[in-house]
């Protein structure tokens, strides 16, 4: 009998241990430890009116905000990321960087190069943080990062490929080109041009002159008839959607081939061409108001009241 | 003619035998010789010249001159010196290099980060394959990929195909930006809508 109990608690025992072991591995199961080995820079100088600044990055993250002083400062993090901390600091030389003025612009630079020509094999990251007077244009091309750009009220100027594009409270000439990265932006205001390639379009709180370009996606606006002056979307593969509060302040021309135009059931829309092939709406307000114009194939438009 | 080995000749011509003709030989061709009255005529106006000393010496000089061997103790201070003049430059264009770069003279700080081997694992798995025999289908059915709404598609799906590969090489191994693995799974999701589509075509 007690040797049956000896047995019985070495095996409770065992079960106990076997659990306890099991539960370890899981605990280290689901994360890798990378080293991280980064370098920071900040650069300033005074602002003079008629200055641009043109960051161009490659796997970057910009941020761009401004402030009141009269300087412009940048801050920059390269990161480089890999389980092997000699690896990781070694990969970080090849991210190359580099820093001009011509004339009144002033360039940043960050790219990705080896000496050897080889693939780094870490992961590499710039993070700029770019703080200057809110005047200043701001020319930027970035690839595989994002892009956050705030308060902005002269110029800016987007190139982007595989990035999120965040833009906050931008007035004057707004011009983004954009393929696989969403564009997001609240308080667009000016004359904006964007071209969106595999990219969704959503912008909220909008004003001014719009022209946008859309293929294979979905472009999304919040409008508000007391401020859209014009708004022109042109595009192929893609769906549009306008959501405005008073959907009969604006005039419409809306072109639909191979899709469906869908609008609100109290706006008479005159429909110049209704077939399988191509759908023409139009509309025009009893009041001359801001005109939409969208010319969309493959696609459909759908104007609501949200 | 170059003479190559010169000092073999010379020692050659040194270590030959010496032999000496009596004078009864000599004074007999003497004497044929003067017998002869239109030969003793034309021996007698022959010019004589006397070569001057210098020329001597310098045939000398000639058969005395040391012969050139490659000396390996030159070459091998040249090669050294050579070696340190590339080091040096090495050098230099090392320091000029890191002048340029600013990145060059800060300080790398080390950190640790914990990353979850799911979203790692989103970058390891391929499937690559239905595409490539979509594609490979598409070859052998040239009459029906080259209709427009077909041939559409293929280009599509190699557009999605090389935007794929881009954002793959940009996130690497250890890429953790969850914004490009979103995107990347988007694009596959729309690359697998594209290739459906095309199979109905091919099938």
């Amino acid at each position: 009998m007690k040797n049956l109990i000896e047995k019985f608690i070495v095996y409770q025992f065992g079960i106990f241990l076997a659990i306890m072991i099991s539960g370890l591995f899981n605990l280290a199961y689901g994360q890798t430890t990378l080293k991280v080995a980064s370098k920071s820079l900040t650069e300033q100088f005074a602002y003079l009116p008629g200055m641009e600044v043109n960051v161009e990055g490659q796997k970057a993250e910009i941020v761009i905000e401004t402030w009141d002083e009269n300087r412009v400062e940048i801050l920059i993090d390269f990161i480089s990321k890999h389980p092997s901390e000699m690896v990781a600091r070694k990969d970080l030389d090849a991210i190359r960087y580099s820093f001009k003025t011509i004339g009144n612009k002033v360039y940043f630079r960050n790219f990705i190069k080896k000496d050897d020509g080889s693939e780094p094999q870490a992961q590499l990251k710039a993070i700029y943080t770019i703080r200057l007077p809110n005047a200043c244009p701001v020319y930027v091309k970035n690839q595989f990062g994002s892009t956050h750009a705030t308060a902005l009220t002269k110029a800016f100027t987007l190139n982007s490929e595989f990035s999120e594009i965040v833009l906050d409270n931008l007035k004057g000439d707004i011009d983004i080109r954009s393929k696989y990265g969403d564009i997001v932006g609240n308080g667009i205001h000016g004359q904006v041009q964007m071209n969106a390639r595999r990219a969704d379009i959503t912008l909220t709180d909008i004003s001014g002159d719009f022209n946008i370009y859309t293929a294979f996606g979905i472009v999304k606006l919040f409008t508000d008839h007391r401020l859209l002056n014009s708004l022109n979307i042109d595009g192929e593969q893609s769906d549009v959607y306008i959501f405005d509060p008073l959907p009969s302040a604006y005039g419409y021309e809306l072109t639909a081939h191979y899709g469906s135009i869908t609008t609100p059931r109290d706006l008479k829309f005159n429909y110049l061409e209704n077939n399988q092939t191509i759908k023409k709406a139009v509309f025009l307000p009893t009041k001359e108001m801001a005109s939409i114009s969208i010319n969309i194939t493959f696609g459909d438009i759908v104007i609501r009241n949200p | 003619m170059k003479e190559v080995n010169k000092d073999k000749l010379i020692e050659g011509l040194q270590n030959l035998s010496s032999y000496k003709a009596p004078d009864s030989v000599w004074d007999g061709i003497s004497n044929k010789l003067n017998q002869d009255p239109v030969l003793a005529e034309a021996l007698s106006k022959l010019p004589t010249y006397t070569a001057p000393d210098s020329v001597w010496d310098a045939i000398e000089g000639e058969l005395h001159k040391p012969v050139k061997r490659i000396n390996l103790n030159f070459i091998s201070r040249m090669a050294a010196a050579l070696l340190f003049l590339i080091v040096a430059l090495a050098a230099i264009q090392n320091v000029l290099k890191s002048s340029n770069d600013p990145l060059a003279k800060l300080d790398v700080q080390i950190q640790e980060e914990k990353v979850d081997e799911q979203l790692l694992a989103q970058l390891q798995h391929d499937d690559n394959l239905e595409f490539e025999q979509v594609l490979k289908l598409c070859d052998n059915m040239e009459f029906i990929c080259t209709r427009p709404r077909v041939s559409k598609l293929k280009a599509d799906l190699l557009e999605l195909n090389n935007a794929k590969q881009q954002l793959k090489q940009a996130l690497g191994e250890y890429g953790t930006e969850v914004y490009l693995i979103n995107q990347l799974k988007a694009i596959e999701f729309e690359q697998t809508r594209l290739i459906k589509q095309l199979t109905q075509f091919l099938t």
